[in-house]
C-alpha cells in the first residue's frame, strides 16, 4: 500500500533535473575543487539581497533557526536549507517508523524514494516561499504589489532549487560528503569569523568601538594610553564580543577535536578471507552531530511557537505557563523568555545566571542531557545503525568478531552500541551547555555542529587519500 | 600457437571469475539504509541523493553556469532599479 503512494512522484520523475553522476572516481584534487566552487556560490547566494524589498524591520521570528538552517535574512539564502532538511527528515521518519516500507536493495525503490524527498521538497520551497512573502516579513504585500511579490517568490524559489542542485552535485561524488551539511558549518564558521574579526565600528556614546573581538583588541591596545586598562577593557567588555570569548571558542573546538578521537575498537576478522583481520570502530560521538540537531531544532519549534502565541494572546494564562516574553532588562537584544516552560528550555549564558537561579539550571542541564540522550537512542533505530542492523551488515560482509564466536556478533554490538550512542549523546549535550556557559562566539550547539562537520569531512578527505596519514588504520583497508 | 582444448578446469575458472564480479556489482548497490547514505556513525545524517534515478540528466556544469547566471540576473535587476531611479 504505501510502495502505492510513492507511485505517484514516478510522474514527476521525467522533468525532474537531476545531476549526472560521475562515470568514474573523480580524482582528490577535482573533488576540493567542485567542494570549494560550490561553496562560494552558497556564499555569495547568501549575500545577495532579494530584489523588491521595501523593509526587513519586523522582528525575525526565525533567529532561533539561523544558524542551524543556513539561513541569511533577507538574502536570496532566506528559506537556506531548510525545505531539503525538513523534506529529509520527513521521509527519513516516515522510513525509520515502518510507516513507508522501502526496499533498500531494490534500486527502483531507492530511486521512488529519492524523487519523492526531491518533489517534498521543491513543494515545501514554494509554500514557504509564498508564507513569507505573503506574511509581510518585506513590507505589506500590498504596497509591494503583484508582480515583484511573484518576482520574490521566484526568486526564493530559484535559489532553493540551486542550493538543493549544489547538495546534489557534492553528494553524488563530485563533493567530498554531503552539501547540507557543509552549508552550515560554512555559515557558522562565518559567523564566528565575523564576530572575531568584523571590522564594522559600533557607536555606543563612548566613541567608535569595533565590532570584531581581534581588531577592538589591536586597536584598544594602540589607541589607548593606558594599555592595562585596555587589555582589561578588551578581555572583559560585556556588549560586543570579547576576547575571552575567542579564547573560549577556541578551546571548545580543540576539546571537540580531541573527544572525536575517541572510539571502542571492536577487533574483527573476515571468515571470507582468511588472516585478514581488522578493526571496526565504535565512535564516542557514534551519532555525531545528530542529537545535537535535533534537540536545538525541539526548542527552537517550541520558542517559535510560544513567542507566536504570547504575541497573539499575551494574557492567556496556558500561554504564559508556555513562556511569557520580552526584552531583558539592561539589555537591547532580541526577545527572551521571562517566564514559563521556554523559560526553563533557554540556554545559560553566563555562570551569573547559573548561580543565580539554581532551579532553572539543574532543570535546563537535565534537559539537555536527557534530550540528546534520548534522541541518540532513537536515532541509531532510525538511521539503520543499530545493533540489529551492524550485526546483520556483519554477517553480509563476512565479518566476525575476534575471539566471539558468530553467534555471538549481536549479543556483542548490543552491549557496546546504544551505550555509546547514549553516553555520546549526553556527551554533546554536556559540551554544548559547557560552550554557552564558556560564552563562545554564536551558541555552542552551532560550535558543536561546525566542528564535527569539519571532523567529518577532514575524515573522508582522509579516507579518500589527500592526507598520507590514515586515522583509523586496518580500518579503510576491510571495508 | 597453443590452442586449448574448449572446456575443463580454465573455463570453469572464468565462469566463476565472472560470477564474483557480477556477485561484486550487485554487492556495490546500497543494501541498507546505511550504505544508502543515512548514515548514523558517519560524518553526516542528511546524505540524500546517493543514487542514479532517470530523469533530466545535468552536468555538474551546467549547475554552475545555472547558479553563476542567476546570481548575475539578480545583481543587474538591483543594478537596473538603482540606475532608472537616478534617470527618471
Amino acid at each position: 500500500m504505501s510502495a502505492g503512494i510513492l507511485d505517484i512522484f514516478k510522474l514527476f520523475a521525467p522533468y525532474l533535473p537531476e545531476v549526472r553522476a560521475p562515470e568514474r572516481k573523480v580524482p582528490y584534487n577535482q573533488k576540493i575543487i567542485w567542494t570549494a566552487v560550490s561553496l562560494l556560490i552558497f556564499l555569495i547566494l547568501g549575500q545577495i539581497p532579494l530584489y523588491g524589498i521595501i523593509s526587513s524591520e519586523t522582528s525575525d521570528p526565525l533567529y532561533w533557526l539561523r544558524a542551524m538552517l543556513a539561513s541569511n535574512r533577507g538574502t536570496l539564502m532566506e528559506l537556506g536549507v531548510t525545505p531539503i532538511i525538513t523534506s529529509s527528515m520527513i521521509f527519513q521518519f516516515l522510513q525509520g517508523t515502518q510507516l513507508l516500507t522501502i526496499q533498500m536493495d531494490s534500486k527502483q525503490d531507492r530511486e521512488l524514494f529519492q524523487i519523492a524527498q526531491k518533489v517534498c521538497a521543491i513543494i515545501l520551497t514554494f509554500g514557504q516561499a509564498v508564507v513569507v512573502v505573503l506574511s509581510g516579513n518585506y513590507g505589506n504585500p500590498k504596497d509591494i504589489g503583484i508582480a515583484i511579490s511573484l518576482l520574490l517568490i521566484f526568486q526564493l524559489m530559484f535559489a532553493s532549487f540551486i542550493v538543493l542542485l549544489l547538495d546534489e552535485l557534492l553528494s553524488k561524488g563530485y563533493g567530498l560528503g554531503s552539501g547540507i551539511s557543509l552549508f552550515t558549518a560554512t555559515n557558522v564558521a562565518e559567523q564566528i569569523c565575523w564576530k572575531a574579526l568584523a571590522p564594522t565600528t559600533v557607536n555606543s556614546g563612548r566613541g567608535k568601538e569595533f565590532e570584531g573581538a581581534i581588531v577592538s583588541f589591536f586597536h584598544l591596545l594602540a589607541v589607548r594610553k593606558d594599555k592595562k586598562r585596555a587589555l582589561v577593557e578588551a578581555f572583559y567588555r560585556a556588549n560586543l564580543p570579547n576576547m575571552f570569548q575567542v579564547l573560549s571558542t577556541v578551546f571548545v573546538f580543540l576539546f571537540v577535536l580531541y573527544l572525536q578521537g575517541f572510539n571502542y575498537e571492536l577487533p574483527v576478522r573476515s571468515t571470507k578471507v582468511r588472516g585478514s583481520v581488522g578493526s571496526y570502530p565504535i565512535k564516542l560521538f557514534y551519532t555525531s552531530n545528530t542529537p545535537i540537531m535535533l534537540q536545538s531544532a525541539l526548542t527552537s519549534n517550541v520558542f517559535l511557537i510560544s513567542q507566536m502565541l504570547y504575541q497573539r494572546f499575551p494574557s492567556n494564562p496556558i500561554i504564559c505557563t508556555l513562556g511569557v516574553w520580552g526584552i531583558k532588562p539592561g539589555t537591547q537584544g532580541p526577545q527572551v523568555a521571562l517566564s514559563g516552560l521556554s523559560y526553563y528550555m533557554q540556554p545559560i549564558y553566563s555562570l551569573k545566571e547559573l548561580l543565580m537561579d539554581p532551579i532553572k539550571s539543574v532543570v535546563y542541564i537535565a534537559f539537555v542531557l536527557g534530550t540528546c540522550a534520548l534522541f541518540s537512542k532513537t536515532w541509531i533505530e532510525i538511521s539503520g545503525t543499530s545493533p540489529k542492523d551492524v550485526a546483520k551488515q556483519f554477517k553480509d560482509q563476512g565479518l566476525v568478531i575476534n575471539g566471539k564466536r558468530e553467534v555471538n556478533v549481536y549479543r556483542e554490538l548490543k552491549r557496546i552500541i546504544p551505550t555509546a550512542a547514549a553516553f555520546g549523546g549526553a556527551t554533546i549535550g554536556a559540551l554544548s551547555v559547557g560552550s554557552d556557559l564558556l560564552g563562545t562566539l554564536g551558541s555552542g550547539a552551532s560550535i558543536l555542529m561546525a566542528s564535527t562537520t569539519i571532523y567529518g569531512y577532514y575524515e573522508t578527505a582522509a579516507k579518500e587519500g589527500g592526507f598520507t596519514k590514515n586515522l583509523v588504520p586496518g580500518f579503510s583497508d576491510m571495508m | 600457437m597453443s590452442s586449448t582444448p574448449p572446456g575443463g578446469q580454465r573455463t570453469l575458472q572464468k565462469r566463476r571469475q565472472a560470477q564474483t564480479a557480477k556477485d561484486k556489482q550487485a554487492k556495490q548497490t546500497p543494501t541498507s539504509a546505511r550504505t544508502a547514505g543515512h548514515g548514523g556513525s558517519s560524518n553526516s545524517i542528511l546524505k540524500i541523493y546517493t543514487d542514479e534515478a532517470n530523469g533530466l540528466r545535468v552536468d555538474p556544469l551546467v549547475v554552475l553556469f545555472l547558479a553563476v547566471g542567476f546570481i548575475f540576473s539578480v545583481v543587474a535587476l538591483h543594478v537596473i532599479s538603482k540606475v532608472t531611479g537616478k534617470l527618471f
